[in-house]
């Protein structure tokens, strides 16, 4: 019904401007995959019949975002034909990926939406029965980084300050953002508190629906500390509204005034990519094709300006490498997040 | 006063004004942009299961893929958003089905005006009262924007808690016959909107192992089982037992002058609540219609005309939600802070057009787009206006195919519009079950508005209740700290016991008072 809604709406959209788009749909791709022929992959490369992008979310999202940005680029760059993008929301994901997993294990013309709420889920078994490993990880182009910011007229000035307090009384700081205990936001105080040797179980969090409440109740002065994205940061600090301790990075970013956690010594980063998943029976002439159209996109200046206007900064991780990478983040949240009961059984 | 003058000032000359906006927004492709953004926006609010919120979210990459320039798309969205507005409240009124949160206290008064011939009305006043208030929210947006910037600060957790409060006090005004009975419905819903993961601990609750119940009861669906489902099952007994009671006959299409003037003051008090309500990120929205109503009735039902088809019961809820609409820009303009679900994909877009509000004053910075939103904004009411001439003319057909066709088909609809967002089955069950609880209710005079008005709050309820806590380490009087939360704190009060106090200034009757009331429950 999702689908016919969306044609309905772009039916809608065509009329709007009736001559705007010259290509029909008369140039669809229609690959003979009835054929036997499908072994001999390499005279007859992948070609999706037809691309979805499954984004785990209502609409409105950073999943969103990704399949929607991602998918038209996919068009515009001439890899595929329109991508639809489907919002398949409920749990966390969990919803999505049970589906796919259990009804759309094999099909090629399917990718996920992805970051590191992901991974943290797949990491605290949110995503019941399933493993990071039963998925392929495509890539990710583009990401955003933790922040960890105070108002300004705070009394901590430096980050070495605010670790100095709650070394000597771990509950005298109170933290917050966007996300529950063990969610995003808060995985950037479990990875701090961790590399200063402090119980994080002590420090008080506080959760909000969503970054801006949370900035809110910093100007207000209900919480001390929020460790928020640099991407919603931006403008506030921009304004002076807030001051950032830290970027959880190991780059400095144009225009946004404030050191890394790497230049002042710390270990701890907090990079949220954007990437895509693909199901875990996906032919690998199919996954080849996404790796290699996903690496067109990064590459494409259009994707430089939506990337550079939702705030995000170049990545470029593909293939194996997005994997190997990806499966490592999951266990060390895995490890994180065992000591303080946030790992489903 | 000079935070005024320079407000004027920016508004009138600076070197990108309001007038410019209107400039850039007024050229003959945006107007049919916008005539064709009402229309399709109203189509889309008229479908059960789609608000405001989606039909923006999907429509924008749709404008980016048409090449639409910034002011268009802005005036095409801005149209789209004013008519899933107003296409809720159609429904509100005519089917009695509630599109969104912002819109259920409107079936209350509306739906009775449409039973008794009387939803041209109905609707026109909904129209005219989101037209005045949305224009005044607007204005007051332009003037007034950066100090009261000041105030979406001051309201923390223990205050919004405190609102929340407050639009619980007002309850008594939806409870119908039986405060008790009210208080009831109140509570079933606080308890519906416990189902879900917790937004603190991320625990899991009430779930029964349904993954798609992590993110809780969706309102649309509990609405429509409450509402529409039990209309149908109550309308087919009535058939069965021969009780059928048909329609009235819509006599007239447009409002009266003198309805017009009756409502005047319903649609500036709910404006003004709407407004300042909508300041609040987050609580905003949802409350401002259940506010504005339950307010309107507690000062202005004299003759106990509310929720018997009082014009007023219409007007006010409207305009406030239109209002609170302009008053969440606020605080998104001023701090980058979105306020309601709307406002935070309007934050998106505003940031892919290069503007990030919050960043200094975006009225200096990026004055081009900000004064083409608002001048898109007046545009987009007025053209919603004028196009209710003809609409509402049209809408008021559809009552005159006869209820055992309608019913069906209207129920036939909302379980393919509630299973195409999700294209869950589960929600189609969740849907019949609420129908069934709705049908029962109203065979024992429970009333369905506080089960939703419960349902909408519930959350921050409990939400802005812990954070105030967790915030001050386990304090109960952090809720009475402050002006602000005492000056709640005796609002609520007065609400709550507003006949009560205007007799002891009259001086008597209270007795008289007491024995009604307790008659009453």
């Amino acid at each position: 019904m999702h689908r016919l809604r969306r044609v309905f709406i772009l039916v809608l959209g065509l009329a709007l401007v009736a001559a705007a788009c010259g290509n029909g749909d008369s140039d669809a791709e229609t690959d003979t995959t009835a054929a036997p022929t499908t072994t001999a992959a390499s005279s007859e490369p992948f070609a999706p019949e037809s691309p979805e992008c499954v984004a785990p979310s209502d609409p409105g999202g950073g999943w969103d975002f990704t399949c929607r940005t991602i998918g038209f680029l996919f068009e515009n760059q001439g890899s595929t034909g329109n991508v639809i993008t489907t919002n398949q929301p409920g749990g966390g994901g969990a919803v999505a990926f049970a589906d796919i997993a259990a009804n759309r294990s094999d099909d090629n013309d399917l990718t996920i939406a992805a970051s590191p709420a992901t991974a943290i889920r797949f990491a605290q078994n949110q995503y019941t029965g399933l493993e990071a490993d039963q998925f392929r990880w495509i890539g990710a182009i583009g990401a955003d980084f933790g922040v960890i910011s105070v108002r300004p007229d705070s009394p901590f000035t430096t980050l070495d300050e605010l670790v100095a307090a709650v070394k000597a009384d771990p509950g005298s700081v109170v933290f917050g953002g966007g996300s529950p205990q063990g969610g995003q936001d808060h995985f950037k105080v479990l990875l701090l508190m961790t590399e200063i040797g402090v119980d994080p179980a002590l420090v008080p969090w506080v959760a909000y629906d969503g970054g801006g409440e949370a900035q809110n109740a910093l100007f207000g002065g209900e919480i001390e500390v929020f460790t928020g994205d640099v991407s919603e940061t931006f403008g506030s600090l921009e304004a002076g509204d807030l001051r950032v301790l830290a970027v959880l990075g190991d780059q400095r970013i144009d225009g946004y005034d404030a050191p890394t956690s790497i230049e002042l010594g710390y270990t701890t980063i907090f990079p949220i990519w954007r990437g895509l998943l693909a199901p875990g029976d996906m032919s690998d002439e199919a996954y080849d094709f996404w790796v290699d159209a996903l690496g067109k996109v990064e590459a494409s200046p259009e994707w430089a300006v939506a990337r550079a206007d939702n705030g995000l900064l170049p990545l470029r991780l593909m293939g194996d490498d997005f994997t190997a990478y990806a499966l490592d983040a999951v266990d060390s949240f895995r490890t994180l997040s065992l000591p303080y009961g946030l790992v489903a059984p | 006063m000079g935070w005024l003058l320079t407000s004027l000032n920016f508004v009138f000359a600076a070197d990108f004004n309001l007038w410019d906006g209107f400039v850039a927004a007024l050229t003959f492709e945006n107007l049919i942009l916008a005539v064709i953004g009402c229309l399709l926006g109203t189509l889309i609010g008229v479908l059960p299961g789609i608000g405001p919120i989606t039909g923006v979210a999907i429509l924008f990459p749709i404008t980016l893929g048409l090449g639409l320039g910034d002011a268009s798309t802005l005036i095409l969205l801005a149209s789209v958003y004013y008519g899933t507005q107003y296409g809720g409240s159609t429904t509100s009124i005519l089917l009695n089905v509630p599109g969104e949160a912002s819109s259920v206290v409107t079936t209350l008064d509306g739906y009775q005006m449409a039973k008794q011939g009387r939803a041209g009305p109905a609707l026109a006043i909904s129209a005219i009262g989101s037209f005045i208030a949305g224009i005044g929210a607007v204005i007051g947006l332009m003037l007034f924007g950066p100090p009261l910037a000041e105030i979406t600060v001051q309201f923390q957790s223990p205050e919004k808690f405190m609102v929340v409060i407050l639009a619980f006090a007002t309850v008594s005004s939806l409870a119908g016959k039986s405060l008790i009975k009210g208080l009831l419905a109140v509570v079933f819903g606080v308890m519906l909107a416990t189902v879900g993961a917790d937004l603190q601990t991320g625990v899991v609750r009430y779930t029964f192992g349904e993954l798609k119940l992590q993110e809780g009861l969706d309102f649309v669906i509990i609405a429509i089982g409450l509402f529409a489902v039990s209309e149908v099952l109550s309308l087919l007994e009535d058939k069965v037992l021969g009780e059928e009671t048909a329609f009235v006959k819509a006599e007239r299409i447009w409002v009266t002058f003198k309805e017009f003037m009756f409502s005047l003051g319903a649609i500036i008090r709910g404006g003004l609540v709407g407004f300042f309500i909508g300041l609040l990120p987050g609580t905003g929205a949802s409350v401002a219609g259940f506010m504005s109503y339950g307010l309107e009735r507690r000062f202005s039902d004299r003759d106990g005309t509310f929720g018997k088809g009082d014009i007023r019961g219409v007007a006010a809820p409207e305009s406030a939600n239109n209002a609170a609409a302009g008053g969440s820009l606020i605080p998104l303009f001023t701090l980058g802070i979105p306020g309601s679900g709307t406002t935070a994909v309007l934050l998106g877009i505003l940031i892919s057009m290069g503007i990030r509000p919050g960043s200094g004053n975006v009225f200096e910075d990026s004055p081009e787009l900000i004064w083409t939103l608002i001048a898109s904004m007046f545009i987009g009411n007025a053209i919603l206006l004028l196009l209710n001439f003809p609409l509402v003319n049209v809408f008021v057909q559809i009552l005159r195919i006869p209820t055992w066709f309608l019913m069906p088909v209207i129920l036939v609809i909302s379980y393919i519009g509630v299973y195409s967002v999700n294209n869950s089955s589960l929600d189609i069950t969740i849907m019949t079950i609420f129908g069934v609880i709705g049908y029962f209710a109203r065979k024992m005079d429970v009333p369905l508005a506080p089960i939703l008005l419960g349902l909408i709050l519930g959350d921050d309820l409990e939400q802005n209740f812990r954070r105030s806590l967790l915030a001050d380490d386990g304090n109960y009087l952090t809720f009475l700290n402050g002006p602000l939360n005492i000056g709640l704190a005796i609002a609520v009060v007065v609400v709550l016991f507003l006949p009560q106090i205007l007799d002891l200034i009259r001086g008597g009757r209270i007795k008289e008072e007491f024995a009604d009331s307790s008659a009453e429950v």
